[in-house]
């Protein structure tokens, strides 16, 4: 496997000096909603790599070369040497039909050599729980599949997914890969500390969050916010994050970020659903413990990769907004961390992303993520 | 340099290696901003969770305290549960201990602790079963002589985990009941009964129902027992004896008395038969006037003889019922096992035979019992049962008897004498069924039936020629007799001052009230009453005023030993002194020679009869000889007498 890397900046050009065509079987590639709407990038794209497929999202941010960029797009080339691609995707009109997508997403992609799964979707139209559901549902737990849910930096008005296409909303798009020389390794962590007490959801519908402990939770999150950052809801509500489990389950906690919001219902929206009776706790970040928790997602992923010696490993981090709403200018400190803990020849590409899908670093459960830092690693062992 | 310093120092640099200060502050102050707002919310954070903190402790307080007054609330109700539950345990009666698994005092109620005399700690939760036992061995309310067998005993017992139900006799005294249940937990729950009360009166019942309740002594059931013990443990070869004892006049003072100074007496004779009975048996009171003594095995019929010698002594000592005599006598019956009986039932009727022997024949004396009183008894037994239908099928007939007036020598009347023509046996001496009849009850039909039929034969004799009678003092306790009388003068049509009925001074022994009452009725219509056998029995003068007889007939017996007698004479003489001098007529019975009939007459008797004189005969011979003779004889007795 090779793997390159290739940033552009917007009518600058390609930052490196490689402008000659590169071989390469499939491109990640991550920038701004803006810049992913202009046809330019998608030209600049096929004349650096011919003949490649193409998987791209709009993001809160681009990791590039170990820094968070919003005016340059990022992308990573992969060349394989002995494993199979296929590029699928599906529209999702309404969220209620991602369980639907995720189903047929995991049915155009399952087949006995399947090895695991990179998904892209639509971060503002899509239950990335139900999705998720809906691949495991047809695929089977034991394949590993990561991703992320498409940024629209603190805006959140519309997220883009391209899938050897323009970039489209409400649309999830996902690469499969096949046979026995893949490799992988998935980390996933937060480092947000739980605060306060703990909750409970009285009252949701999927991933809608209507009550806490019988009142409003917009109330809850404006009271915590103050009234100059209650303004800027929703993006403001991902410095608070929340951290809900199933009551009899306490060991299989998921963080939960919230998408949008409903004035006028007092509701909010989740990246994946609240269900009525588990526990809630609102969760906030100190910049050296996220710094820690991109650390600890990376030692995982490395940890887990059974990687052949000397071989190319190509990292793709997906971290979540509200770190960086949180962190502010200090967020290259996170891409730091995580990068401190990966092997010498491996620079990793990434975006800030509106909810992470990635194995649960305890159970091995695939499920959404939400103020998380996960790390996918990959390489080839032929 | 900070770190976030030199990255905006990168940020700013130009690409001449310049650095665009004015990008810098920008970035700097952008920093300080961030900085602040996590500050701020931080800060914010903290503020809102104390607040939140604080509302959720007032929350939980309110919680603690609301749970508190649950819980108070909860826990009174508890105890009125509870006070209800040990009372609903105490209501009843029993006591009640539960152990746990680990052998630990659960609960008790007081009268746990009231039974085996426990203070009061023993009742607290959580004492060990082996101090409670040892508190037991302390009380003295344990079980047996051994207290170490005892604690041995109990502490491994209830390892066993059965149930179980004993009765106890605590070293206390008390009876009690014991019902031991196990519990899922190991534990045990145990209810306690005294018992004591009720052992008590079962016992009574049972003493009860083996002891007469009067006399204290053992009653006919345990004297049955005793019986049967007797034969078994006597197993066909030792000997023994049962004595059934009758208390001769018993009955008179009981109604001349009353029943208190009977009963008075019947303990007396019971303290008199244990006392003279001693050690040789038991004596038992087998109801009313009636004793049996059992004579223990070994005893043999000279024993049994001795002891029925010693008690007729006993009873024929005084007895004293409110300072008043009571002549009383024994009539024993003895049966000797094996000899005469080996079963309760056989003895017993054994023996009963012969105190009816004795009853019969001697009163105060004793009969050992005979192989021959058994046969005299079925003989008897037949006699009743002929007897019992010798009236419907005709067998009685009536039979006449001249009685000659001593004065005018002719005939007065006749007196009806009741004769049986039995179907195989022939004739049957009045002697021998009479006393049947008058036992059994027969009497009194067959008497009614002598009466009219007497009475119609008179009807058809010539108007001065009486009829007599004999009535049975039976029909005047049993019967009507007056009633009976007038039905049939009714039916004869005759003047009732032709009837004249012959009693016996057994007539005064019972009811003598009522009878005398019955007597001045009949005597009010013109009945004649005669007074018959006299001289026999009691013959107490003082009968001879309680009533105006009209006729005194001196018994057969004392006309016939004026022959050989020479106290005869005498007697024969005073009774007809005695009638003259009442101004009652006098009979003088069974005249069967000249020098009889001369004496009697001698003697100044107004009348006579007997064979010499003339022998009873059918009504159809009286009516052939007074059609034949008229009034008169066929010959004078005097003259044969003279001759």
């Amino acid at each position: 496997m090779r793997a390159t890397q290739a940033y552009w900046k917007d009518l600058g050009g390609w930052a490196d000096d490689a402008e000659q065509p590169t071989a390469a079987d499939l491109v990640l590639y991550f920038g701004s909603r803006e810049m992913l709407s202009t046809p330019a990038h998608l030209e600049a794209l096929n004349a650096r790599f011919p003949n490649s497929q193409f998987i791209g999202c709009s993001t809160g941010g681009q990791v590039a070369d170990g820094d968070v960029s919003d005016d340059r797009l990022t992308a990573l080339a992969l060349r394989f040497d002995a494993t199979a691609l296929r590029l699928v995707d599906a529209i999702v009109k309404d969220a209620e039909q991602s369980r639907e997508a995720g189903a047929s997403i995991g049915a155009q992609l399952a087949a006995p050599d399947l090895a695991g799964i990179f998904v892209l979707s639509d971060g503002l139209h899509v239950n990335g729980s139900a999705l998720v559901a809906g691949i495991v549902d047809t695929v089977g737990a034991e394949i590993p599949i990561s991703g992320g849910l498409a940024g629209d930096g603190p805006d959140f008005v519309e997220t883009l997914v391209a899938c050897n296409s323009a970039p489209r909303s409400r649309c999830v798009a996902a690469v499969g890969f096949y046979g026995e020389a893949i490799r992988f390794g998935h980390g996933s962590a937060g480092g947000w500390d739980v605060f306060g007490p703990k909750r409970k959801i009285t009252r949701s519908h999927g991933n809608q969050l209507l009550e806490v402990d019988g009142k409003p939770a917009l109330d809850l999150y404006k009271l915590y916010l103050g009234p100059e950052d209650s303004q800027k809801l929703p993006g403001s509500a991902l410095l608070f994050p929340m951290r809900i489990f199933d009551p009899k389950h306490p060991g299989r906690a998921v963080v939960r970020t919230v998408l949008s919001i409903d004035a006028a219902e007092g509701s909010m929206i989740f990246a994946g659903d609240m269900p009525v009776g588990w526990t809630a706790q609102l969760m906030r970040g100190s910049f050296s413990r996220l710094c820690a928790g991109a650390a600890a997602a990376t030692q995982h992923a490395v940890g887990e990769l059974d990687a052949v010696p000397g071989s190319e490993i190509a990292a793709i981090l997906v971290s979540c907004i509200g770190r960086r709403l949180l962190m502010g200018q200090r967020i290259d400190e996170e891409i730091e961390a995580a990068v401190a803990e990966l092997p010498d020849n491996c620079r990793p590409v990434g975006f800030y992303s509106y909810g992470e899908i990635s194995p649960h670093d305890g159970s091995g459960h695939v499920q959404l993520h939400n103020q998380t830092m996960t790390v996918t690693l990959m390489s080839e062992a032929a | 340099m900070h770190k976030l310093l030199a990255k905006q120092m990168q940020k700013a640099r130009q690409p001449d290696g310049g650095v665009d200060v004015d990008m810098l502050a920008q970035l700097v102050a952008t920093a300080y901003e961030e900085a602040e707002q996590d500050r701020e919310r931080t800060d914010r954070s903290i503020a809102l969770m104390v607040e939140e903190i604080d509302a959720f402790q007032a929350s939980l307080e309110r919680q603690i305290a609301s749970r508190t007054t649950e819980l108070n609330d909860s826990r009174r109700a508890l105890k009125l549960q509870n006070k209800r539950m040990i009372a609903a345990v105490d209501s009843t009666g029993y006591a009640v201990s539960i152990f746990d698994g680990a052998k630990r005092m659960v609960f008790c109620n007081s009268y746990f602790l009231d039974l085996y005399h426990l203070p009061k700690k023993y009742g607290r939760p959580g004492t060990p079963f082996e101090d409670v036992l040892r508190a037991r061995i302390a009380a003295n309310s344990f079980v047996g002589e051994d207290p170490e067998a005892y604690f041995n005993e109990r502490n491994h017992g209830v390892d066993r985990a059965a149930i179980f139900t004993d009765v106890q006799r605590l070293n206390t005294g008390e009876m009690v009941a014991i019902n031991h249940m196990p519990l899922p937990d190991g534990g045990w729950v145990a209810t306690h009964k005294d018992i004591t009360e009720f052992s008590r009166l079962q016992d009574e019942l049972a003493h009860r129902a083996y002891h007469d309740a009067l006399t204290g002594l053992p009653n006919r059931h345990m004297l049955q027992e005793r019986l049967g013990q007797c034969i078994a443990d006597a197993d066909g070869l030792g000997s023994f004896a049962l004595l059934l004892i009758d208390l001769d006049g018993f009955k008179a003072i009981n109604d001349t008395l009353g029943h208190a100074a009977g009963d008075q007496l019947l303990k007396e004779v019971a303290r008199r038969l244990e006392e003279t009975v001693g050690d040789l048996g038991v004596a038992a009171r087998m109801g009313g006037d009636e004793f049996a003594v059992v004579m223990d095995i070994g005893a043999v019929a000279r024993d049994a003889h001795l002891l029925a010698t010693k008690l007729i002594e006993a009873a024929g000592r005084p007895f004293f019922i409110d300072s008043q005599p009571c002549d009383i006598s024994f009539s024993i019956g003895v049966a000797v096992a094996p000899g005469d009986g080996d079963t309760a039932e056989r003895l017993l009727k054994n023996a009963d035979l012969a105190l009816y022997s004795a009853k019969k024949d001697l009163r105060g004396g004793y009969r050992v019992f005979e192989p021959a009183m058994d046969k005299a008894m079925r003989d008897r037994r037949q006699l009743e049962r002929d007897l019992a239908l010798a009236l419907e099928h005709g067998e009685f007939e009536m039979y006449y008897q001249p009685i000659l007036n001593l004065k005018r020598h002719t005939f007065s009347g006749f007196e009806a004498l009741l004769r049986w023509h039995h179907p195989t046996e022939g004739m049957i001496s009045p002697a021998r069924f009479i006393p049947v009849a008058e036992e059994t009850g027969l009497i009194v039909p067959i008497g009614e039936w002598a009466l009219r039929e007497a009475i119609a034969a008179a009807a058809r004799w010539p108007a001065h020629l009486r009829v007599a009678v004999n009535v049975s003092s039976v029909q005047f306790q049993r019967g009507n007799i007056v009633a009976t009388i007038m039905n049939a003068l009714a039916s004869g049509g005759i003047s009732p001052e032709r009837v004249e009925i012959e009693i016996t001074e057994s007539v005064f022994f019972e009811n003598s009230t009522a009878n005398l009452n019955a007597l001045r009725q009949l005597h009010a219509l013109g009945v004649k009453i005669a007074l018959d056998d006299f001289g026999t029995g009691f013959s107490a003068l003082s009968y001879l005023l309680s009533y105006p007889f009209d006729k005194i007939k001196i018994d057969g017996s004392f006309v016939r030993a004026l022959d050989s007698a020479a106290g005869a004479q005498a007697i024969v003489r005073a009774i007809a002194e005695i009638g003259h001098r009442m101004g009652i007529v006098t009979t003088a019975e069974g005249v069967e020679t000249a020098a009889q009939l001369r004496n009697v007459h001698a003697a100044g008797y107004g009348e006579a009869q007997g064979y010499l004189i003339a022998k009873p005969m059918p009504a159809s011979q009286v009516i052939k000889m007074l059609e034949g003779e008229e009034d008169s004889m066929p010959y004078s007795p005097m003259q044969r007498a003279a001759g």
